[in-house]
């Protein structure tokens, strides 16, 4: 049997599997349940026990269930002992401003020096016709500001830096 | 009727248009931009006509530039959905001094309805109401606080020459009325070429019922239903049905006819829609015209069995209505819903990115008006609307349960969508009992809420699915022994090859 994590939020939960990559038992909870598995368009058509479930890979540990969409990771047994998840992470985050889309800044609406409060607005991006306004997610003072206004920028492009 | 058409837009409103052309025998001419050249509606129009760079105004706002392309053609009429040049009554006059005919109202009429500021003067004198404010564009910033003042905050700034909620800012106090004002001048300026903006009072959590109206220029004019489309974020509509499930008979009546009787007062042809809002007591304000045809008007197509684009093209052609008020019946009940590339889980975001998957929902009463499919960019130049997914049904509880069972069904990857956003609102037991204003959204919607009832097999079965996808990687990548502490992606090649494409090359 291969032994697996299932990890859900905070929940997470033990799974063992005996079978291949289409069918097989699944171990949980003391249960045992038959699997049956047909991938389709996008789709996994998913039998449990007797019940059909249509599972979407949406990627990056997204997936969508009964018009429902989930944040679902399966690591081996091994894997969850030794991975350490997001120390740190929360932390290293609240110092820095990315942008969540691409688009074009508008508007810079510190320097750095000031000090900012909870909820001030910060970067004004401008992302498909919308002006969106990036605020400041605590109280802190700016420390750097990485870009300037009329910039294009991507994805996760750092905007500015505070301490 | 016209031999051939050019649509001035693109994705979804522009296959729209295409469709009733090609049912009429009228050859139909695409016009795109750089990043559209492989876009669907391009694919399935006639002629195509590169315009310029991805940018709007590069491409797909440049006037000049598609009449000097239609004259080039032989084009005899235009056709410019919604957006883009659909309101702009500089670009109607010059497709009527170039001969060629626009497909929309004159040129008079979208300047008289274009500016916010001037329809609402020209309803007063109708006798159909307004809300309280500005009569004219704000040119001096202490005078507006003023008037603001005097009506009571809070207020709502818009652009005169605008639509679609952009340069729209709900204003709380004198304040934030500069930064306020300073914001919605520049959206203004960014999405209409235009900067002007005025002030109304803001009406709190009012209902928005809009009445689809058709005049064919020769006196006859009629309505066809309201539409309720109180669902909004940002002030954007998501969720549209027709009819309304808030007000009443009398009040619907009192609407469609105060519609009617404003469309005859500014000399309006061809297709249009006088949008209201009410408040929670049945009063009813004239909000603004549109003088084209709307993002929802599916719906009213769903009750009416019209097909509002072929009206469109008849009325421009100069045929008369075949049909008069009293033989106009509407039937059951529609609801759509606005699939767009945005993420409800931060704050409605935009998100771009490549359509990788799109299985539309299919079987009885669902029709989908996409603008992408698989392989489709979904960029940042443009709206984010993907697609209008809309049902139709005898009544209402069963249109809702149709909406559920499409939304359910619809399969559309590579980028976030409100697919389970719409979910939720249809659930939702407000919406249910049909009590829902413009307010709904903001007050309703916790985003963590969006997938906290699903029963525990499910989750299960999405564990399994993870599962199942772990082990085909493990199979397919040679690196796989090397990755153990450091989660899921192999170091070597980088990715894993998904469960999906592994059992699809085994399977085909």
């Amino acid at each position: 049997m291969k032994r697996f994590v299932g990890l859900q939020g905070p929940a997470a939960r033990a799974l063992g599997w005996v079978g291949d990559t289409q069918s097989g038992q699944l171990h949980e909870g003391g249960e045992i349940r038959s699997v049956d598995a047909c991938p389709g368009e996008g789709l996994l058509s998913l039998r449990l026990g007797d019940r059909l479930f249509r599972v979407e890979a949406l990627g990056g540990h997204r997936w969508r269930v009964n018009g429902r969409e989930v944040e679902s990771r399966v690591l081996s047994e091994l894997e969850h002992r030794f991975a350490g998840f997001g120390a740190g992470d929360d932390d290293d985050q609240a110092h820095r401003l990315e942008v969540p889309m691409p688009g074009r800044v508008v508007r810079v609406l510190v320097q750095p020096g000031d000090e900012v409060l909870r909820g001030q607005g910060l970067v004004i991006v401008e992302a498909m016709k919308m002006e969106n306004e990036l605020k400041a997610p605590r109280a802190a003072r700016i420390s750097a500001v990485h870009v300037r206004e009329g910039q294009g920028v991507e994805k996760g492009t750092l905007l500015l830096e505070f301490a | 009727m016209f031999r051939k058409l050019l649509i001035a837009n693109r994705g979804e409103i522009a296959l729209r248009v295409i469709r009733s052309a090609r049912e009429l025998g009228i050859a139909t001419v695409a016009v795109h931009s750089e990043a559209d050249r492989g876009a669907p509606h391009v694919q399935q129009a006639d002629e195509a006509v590169c315009l310029g760079p991805a940018p709007s105004r590069e491409s797909y706002l440049r006037g000049e530039r598609i009449l000097e392309e239609a004259r080039r053609l032989g084009v005899d009429a235009i056709h410019p959905g919604y957006g883009f040049l659909s309101e702009n009554a500089d670009f109607a006059r010059a497709c009527g001094q170039a001969g060629i005919v626009f497909v929309g109202p004159p040129a008079e009429v979208i300047e008289g309805m274009g500016s916010k500021t001037a329809a609402r003067q020209a309803m007063l004198r109708a006798g159909v109401p307004v809300v309280p404010g500005t009569e004219a564009a704000i040119v001096d910033p202490a005078e507006a606080i003023r008037v603001a003042e005097g009506i009571g905050f809070p207020v709502m700034l818009k652009a005169a020459a605008g639509g679609g909620g952009k340069g729209m800012r709900r204003v709380e106090g004198a304040a934030d009325f500069p930064a306020a004002l300073e914001a919605a001048r520049r959206e203004a300026l960014g999405a209409f070429a235009d900067g002007a903006v005025y002030l109304e009072k803001y009406l709190e959590e009012p209902h928005h019922v809009e009445v689809q109206i058709l005049a064919d220029g020769r006196g006859n004019v009629l309505h066809v239903g309201e539409r309720e489309c109180s669902i909004q974020r940002r002030h954007q509509k998501v969720v549209e049905e027709s009819p309304s499930p808030f007000i009443s008979a009398e009040l619907r009546q009192a609407l469609c006819e105060t519609a009617v009787r404003a469309a005859r007062a500014v000399g309006y042809v061809n297709a249009g829609t006088i949008e209201f809002l009410v408040d929670g007591r049945q009063n009813f304000y004239f909000l603004e015209m549109n003088t084209r045809l709307q993002v929802e008007h599916p719906v009213t197509e769903w009750v009416s069995g019209l097909d509002l684009v072929r009206e469109q093209l008849r009325i421009a052609a100069g045929l008369p209505l075949e049909l008069g008020q009293a033989d106009l019946r509407l039937r059951g009940h529609a609801i759509e819903c606005r699939i767009c590339a945005e993420d409800p889980l931060a704050g409605f975001l935009p998100d771009t990115g490549r359509v990788t998957r799109h299985v539309p929902p299919g079987g009885p009463g669902v029709r989908l008006d996409s603008g992408v499919e698989k392989g489709s960019e979904v960029g940042v130049h443009y709206d984010p609307l993907l697609a209008k997914l809309s049902v139709w049904a005898q009544d209402r509880p069963a249109a809702i349960e149709r909406m559920l069972r499409a939304l359910g069904e619809y399969r559309l990857h590579g980028l976030r969508t409100n697919l389970d956003f719409c979910r939720w609102v249809l659930e939702h037991e407000v919406f249910r009992a049909g009590r829902y204003d413009t307010g709904f959204i903001a007050t309703h919607f916790q985003p963590e809420r969006l997938a906290d009832d699903l029963p525990p097999e499910a989750l299960l079965a999405v564990e399994t699915a993870g599962l199942l996808e772990r082990l085909a990687g493990e199979e397919s990548c040679s690196h796989t022994r090397r990755r153990r502490s450091t989660g899921l992606d192999c170091h070597e090649c980088g990715q894993r090859e998904s469960a999906w494409r592994l059992q699809h090359r085994r399977l085909t």
